[in-house]
Formats: C-alpha cells, sequence, structure tokens
C-alpha cells in the first residue's frame, strides 16, 4: 500500500514522516529537477506500508519547481492514500490546500497537527463536524510528542475518497459545461488552473473570467477560499488567544538592532561549538584509523592506501565536523530561528542577488561546504545555482584549520581574523558582479514566519541521521575512488613531472615554491591535505616554521590560493548530484581565476 | 494610499491592489494574501523584509522589501 504525505511548508510533515519512518531510507529525484522526495518501508499492524514523504508546498497550482513535481507525482503515480497533513493552528488557510487535494478524488485522511498550537491560539475544533463536512477522517495529532499518530494509521486503512466540492452556483454550471467537452472533472479544474489545454473550452473559460472580472486561476483561488472561510466557520469555535511568552521572545529575536546582536551571538557560538566538537572528534578517530592499516609499497598497495586515505577523510575528517554542523542547524530550524536569521540577513543577501533564505547554507558553509550545498535545496533554482558557486569561497573548518595554523601561527590572532574579513569581501564583490551579470532578479523573499516552538530530540537526530546516510550512500564512493586514483599518480612518480609541468604558473604566476605544485592538486582531495604535504614538501615540521622558508608574501599568497581554488573532491561530488557537471566546471573555474587573481595581487604588496 | 513597504510597524492595514505580475500575486496567494484581506504589521524597519500577521488565519509572513513595494494597502 502506497501512502503519500501531502502538505504545506512548516506544517510538520516531515516530523510525522521521520517519527513513523524505520531508518532505512530511500530519497528519490525527481526527474530532470533538484526536488527530492523521502520513501520509506514501514510495517505497520502486520500490513506493509510505502511511505512517501513529497516536499512541502503551499498550493498545486502556484508555478514553483516543487509544486510542479509534487503536483505531477500525485497525478500519475499509483497512490492508495492521500494523507494531508496541516497546521491546526493556520486551519483556514490551509484548507484551501485540502480542497485542491479533495478534487483528486482520491482516498483521503486529513491530520490536523500541531493541535497544542491550535489550542493555544484559542480554536475549538469539532473533528467530527469537520470529518462531516469533508467525507474524509479527520484526526488530531501534536507530531512533536508522537500523540495521535497511531491514530492517525489506524485511519490510513479507513480512508475515503472525499465528498463534491461545491463551488458557487455559477461557477458549477461553466464547470458542468466544460466536463461535457474537455474530460472529467478534475481535467476541467487543472484546464481552469492553467495546467492542461482544452481548445474547445476557451469559450466558456472567457464567460467565467468575465463574469467575475479577473483571470481564471484567480476566480478558482478565491473559490477555495470562501469554501475554505465556510468550512472552517461551520467546525470551528474561536475563543481567545493566549498571549504567549514566545511572542514576547520574538519581538526580542527580531530587533532592528537586538536582533543582529543574538544573531552574531549565536553563530559564533555555533561554529565555535561545531569547530571544537569537531576538531576533537576528529583527533580521536583520524590517527588510529591511519594506522590501522598498511598496504604494501606497489602499485595495487598504493591504490588500496589511496582508497583507505579516502575512507579516513571521510570518517575522520567530514564526518565528525557534519555531525555537530548537522545536529546544531536542525536544532536552530525546528526551533524556528533559521527564518529569523533569514529575515534578519534579507537585506545583506540582497547585495549578492540572493535573498534571506540563503543564510542557512552560507552560515553552514563555515563548518562544511558538502552539507550546505545539499541544503541549498531550500532556494528556487536560479538562486541555487549562485549560491553554489558562491558557497565553496566560504572558508570551511578544513581551511579554517590552514588559516588558523598558518595564519593564526605566524602572524597571530588578529591577521587570522583579517582573513576571514577579506574572504567576506571578495565573496561579496564577486556575488556583486554575478548579481549584475544575472539577467533576472532574485524573485525576493514571501516566507511564512512559523511559530517558535521547542523542538524535539528525536526528530532533530533522524534528520541529521539522513543527510548522514546520505552522504555515504552518495559522495562516499566516489571520494574512496578517487583517492584510490591520486594513490596510484603519487606511485607511478608522477609528482615531480606535475611539479614541473606546473612550475610556471605556481612559480611564475603565483610567486610560491615549484615543489608546492603537487600539493596543490593533493590539496583538492582534502583542503587539509594541502598543508601537511606542503610541510613535508619544504622539509618543515610545524605551520608555524613556514615563515623560515617562505616569504611573508610567500605564506600569505599560499593561505589565500588555498582558502579560493577549487572546493575539495567531496564537494565536487555532491555538487555534480546536486546540480551537474557544467556547474561543477563552472565552479571550478571561477574558484581557481580567482584564487589566481587574489594570489597574484598580493604577491606584490610589500611588507 | 501606500505600499506595504510604508506602513508603520503596529498599524492594521487592508491589501488594496497586488502590483506586479501573475509571479507575486501567485506567491502571495499561494500564503493566503489577497486583496481585501487585513494584516497587521508586526516590524517593519523600513529596511529589509516587513514582518506581517494575517488577521483571518493567524499565521505570520515576511515580505521582502521588493515584493512590499508591490502591495498597495490602506489603513484601517
Amino acid at each position: 500500500m502506497k501512502v503519500v504525505l501531502i502538505g504545506q511548508p512548516n506544517s510538520g510533515k516531515s516530523t510525522i514522516f521521520n517519527f513513523l519512518a524505520g531508518f532505512k531510507v530511500r530519497t528519490g529525484n525527481f526527474p530532470g529537477v533538484t526536488v527530492k522526495y523521502y520513501e520509506s518501508e514501514i510495517v505497520y499492524k502486520g500490513n506493509k506500508i510505502t511511505l512517501v514523504d513529497l516536499p512541502g508546498i503551499y498550493s498545486l497550482y502556484a508555478m514553483d519547481p516543487a509544486e510542479e513535481v509534487a503536483r505531477d507525482y500525485l497525478l500519475k503515480e499509483d497512490i492508495d492514500v492521500i494523507v494531508n497533513v496541516v497546521d491546526a493552528s493556520v486551519l483556514s488557510r490551509s484548507l484551501e490546500f485540502t480542497i485542491e487535494l479533495m478534487e483528486l478524488g482520491k482516498p483521503m485522511v486529513l491530520c490536523l497537527n500541531m493541535m497544542d498550537e491550535a489550542e493555544k491560539k484559542g480554536l475549538q475544533i469539532n473533528d467530527k463536524k469537520l470529518s462531516e463536512i469533508l467525507g474524509i477522517p479527520v484526526v488530531k495529532c501534536i507530531a512533536s510528542r508522537g500523540y495521535g499518530l497511531d491514530k492517525l494509521m489506524d485511519c490510513v486503512y479507513n480512508a475515503k475518497i472525499p465528498k463534491k466540492v461545491e463551488y458557487q452556483k455559477d461557477v458549477e454550471e461553466i464547470i458542468d459545461e466544460l466536463e461535457k467537452i474537455c474530460g472529467d472533472r478534475l481535467n476541467v479544474i487543472l484546464y481552469l488552473e492553467g495546467i492542461v489545454d482544452c481548445k474547445e473550452g476557451e469559450e466558456f473559460k472567457k464567460k467565467l473570467e468575465d463574469m467575475h472580472g479577473c483571470d481564471c486561476s484567480t476566480v478558482m483561488s478565491s473559490q477555495r477560499h470562501a469554501l475554505a472561510m465556510y468550512i472552517f466557520e461551520s467546525s470551528v469555535k474561536v475563543g481567545k488567544k493566549k498571549i504567549s511568552r514566545r511572542e514576547k521572545i520574538d519581538n526580542i529575536i527580531m530587533h532592528p538592532v537586538l536582533g543582529y546582536i543574538i544573531l552574531f551571538i549565536v553563530f559564533t557560538l555555533f561554529l565555535s561549538v561545531a569547530f571544537y566538537v569537531g576538531d576533537f572528534l576528529s583527533s580521536l578517530i583520524v590517527e588510529p584509523l591511519e594506522e590501522l592499516v598498511v598496504f604494501p609499497n606497489n602499485l595495487g598497495g598504493s591504490f588500496l592506501n589511496g582508497m583507505w586515505g579516502g575512507v579516513v577523510g571521510a570518517i575522520g575528517i567530514v564526518v565528525p565536523y557534519l555531525i555537530p554542523l548537522l545536529l546544531i542547524l536542525s536544532f536552530l530550524d525546528d526551533v524556528g530561528y533559521m527564518a529569523r536569521a533569514a529575515y534578519l540577513l534579507d537585506n545583506l543577501f540582497h547585495k549578492i542577488g540572493l535573498h534571506g533564505k540563503a543564510a542557512g547554507p552560507f552560515l553552514m558553509g563555515y563548518g562544511c561546504t558538502v552539507p550546505a550545498i545539499m541544503a541549498t535545496r531550500i532556494l528556487d533554482e536560479r538562486d541555487r545555482v549562485k549560491a553554489a558557486l558562491l558557497l565553496p569561497m566560504i572558508p570551511c573548518s578544513a581551511r579554517s584549520v590552514i588559516i588558523l595554523a598558518v595564519i593564526g601561527g605566524i602572524f597571530g590572532a588578529p591577521f587570522a581574523l583579517l582573513m576571514y574579513f577579506i574572504n567576506i569581501l571578495v565573496v561579496f564583490l564577486v556575488g556583486g558582479v554575478l548579481a549584475r551579470l544575472s539577467k533576472r532578479e532574485s524573485p525576493g523573499m514571501v516566507m511564512e514566519m512559523p511559530d517558535l516552538k521547542i523542538p524535539s530530540g528525536k526528530i532533530v537526530w533522524k534528520k541529521t541521521y539522513f543527510v548522514v546516510y546520505e552522504f555515504f550512500r552518495e559522495a562516499f564512493p566516489l571520494l574512496v575512488l578517487g583517492s584510490g586514483l591520486f594513490g596510484i599518480l603519487e606511485f607511478v612518480g608522477i609528482t615531480s613531472y606535475i611539479n614541473s609541468i606546473l612550475s610556471p604558473y605556481v612559480a611564475g604566476v603565483l610567486g610560491l615554491p615549484p615543489v608546492l605544485g603537487v600539493t596543490l592538486i593533493f590539496g583538492i582531495l582534502r583542503k587539509e591535505l594541502a598543508l601537511y604535504m606542503a610541510l613535508d614538501a619544504l622539509n618543515v615540521s610545524y605551520p608555524a616554521e613556514l615563515a623560515q622558508v617562505m616569504s611573508t608574501s610567500q605564506i600569505l599568497t599560499f593561505v589565500l590560493f588555498i582558502t579560493f581554488y577549487i572546493p575539495c573532491l567531496s564537494t565536487i561530488v555532491v555538487m555534480g548530484r546536486e546540480f551537474n557537471w557544467k556547474i561543477v566546471g563552472a565552479s571550478m573555474g571561477l574558484s581557481v581565476f580567482i584564487a589566481t587573481l587574489i594570489g597574484f595581487i598580493v604577491r606584490f604588496i610589500p611588507f | 494610499m501606500m505600499y506595504l513597504s510604508q506602513a508603520p510597524t503596529g498599524s492594521i492595514v487592508e491589501v488594496v491592489a497586488i502590483r506586479g505580475g501573475m509571479g507575486v500575486m501567485r506567491r502571495l496567494s499561494a500564503l493566503s494574501i489577497r486583496i481585501g484581506d487585513r494584516l497587521k504589521v508586526i516590524n517593519n524597519p523600513h529596511f529589509g523584509p516587513v514582518l506581517v500577521e494575517h488577521l483571518t488565519h493567524g499565521h505570520r509572513v515576511a515580505i521582502g522589501r521588493g515584493i512590499a513595494l508591490k502591495v498597495e494597502v490602506r489603513m484601517v
């Protein structure tokens, strides 16, 4: 049996999915677009159910890519039950979407989630009455606490085909007429929304538009609105709203001055906790793993050694930073803070042709570029591309290691901070140029501000788990294979050959010692690797000793170059999976160009 | 007559017209903001997005400045 969860964003649909789903979760990709959905097999009372979590959408007919794929999925796939999850505290609005779903004529269940929030707002919902009006089972639940979810699963077996939706008389008459020429009722609705064609129907469409004085989709949208309000008024008593403490907190964290101070503190804490925890875990894992197996020094051995290096890199470096980052981030997201950060940072992001929603991915980028790239899914397609081109320039924790160890170690902490400042400046300059080059302006932000709430630990953990699981399924194999290939290259002795080929660039353009050529290539594998190999190539044992073998401008060039040039292999792989290889190429080209330009400029600054 | 971008914090306004293409209209109506609806301006810092509360439905929406410039409102 296939059960599909669908609802508006912030309705708690994914919370329900995460609660019910087992740990075996598949992600599906809709063909041609990067919108993803989750799928999981569960067994409930001896029956096997395939549970599908579609992306949260506001309507089936607003022209957003996620909405189009969700609509196509609902129309074309073989679905047994649609579970419409709604945020009960905004029931009147959510019912408009419920009406859209009712028109699909499939067995349905309505799940009134966040009943606790609804009660706080003073809404008394008569679920029996609502069920009677709609003709489908209605279940009250509070998903974050798991309350009511058993009853929801029971109702799935009693799902009913909803009652026929009744619009105003004149609209129904037009629909009746169109049914004679354009196919069934659903097809007529799709036609009126401008989704399918029906040439013979133009006359009636025109008539409807003339009668109401606006275009068809606006007519249908206000019909649904009126109907939703009617259903709401017949089944809900609105009592007194309790003024919550959370609104007072909201006024502080969104304050035009205090808000920014809090934002700064929250993210400084976020990054430092993620950095220290990651660093600690990483130091525990890397060395024992590295010493665990050593393969013989021959062609096959070097391949295996390289692959093992990739395994160590993923488990010892990426995952230790990934887990604390994702945990804190999904916590902040579930509390509702990310939406507030987006609100505060909207202006700043407009300067680089994006809007506030991009704040999340960018802040994640300071931890690890891989989840940051994955997080761009919340943006629309063209904004995603812009974000993907800029994100690799944000210094991830691996690059922070280099900045802190080399610049901090040699010149002191203020200079390390200066590096971050230069970085932000460059990202804004490049972003500004990209924004001017792209013809279309970012569509601007219309974002629902979810209420602040206390998140469930289980859900925060499961969200993190799914992303880590995805990393292992998708990026890990390629990372390991790629590292193996690098191992072979090194064994065959191509390194000195590479150094001599790169010498005109490394020594000529950047003014660095030629032996660093190959380290820059290996830096692509893992950015920290560039540092370790550079120490090795220059015969020093600590990053701070680099000052003895390189001039100040050489050190600055080296660090800035490493910060900006090609992102690491994991990022390249994830970017390839999330976008396409053309975007990867563009990102790599852009980053090498900028890194070269900066390296070249710094070279001539007299110190 | 004025635009949502100019509505002071704390005021209650009614949406009179939505300028701009179908895109803006659909994006706002997806969040149930339509002509004739009443909104409470929770926060309008005169830079960055305007935060409003929908008086019928009770949900809050952040509307970017660019879009707020296209929403014509009148004080209630």
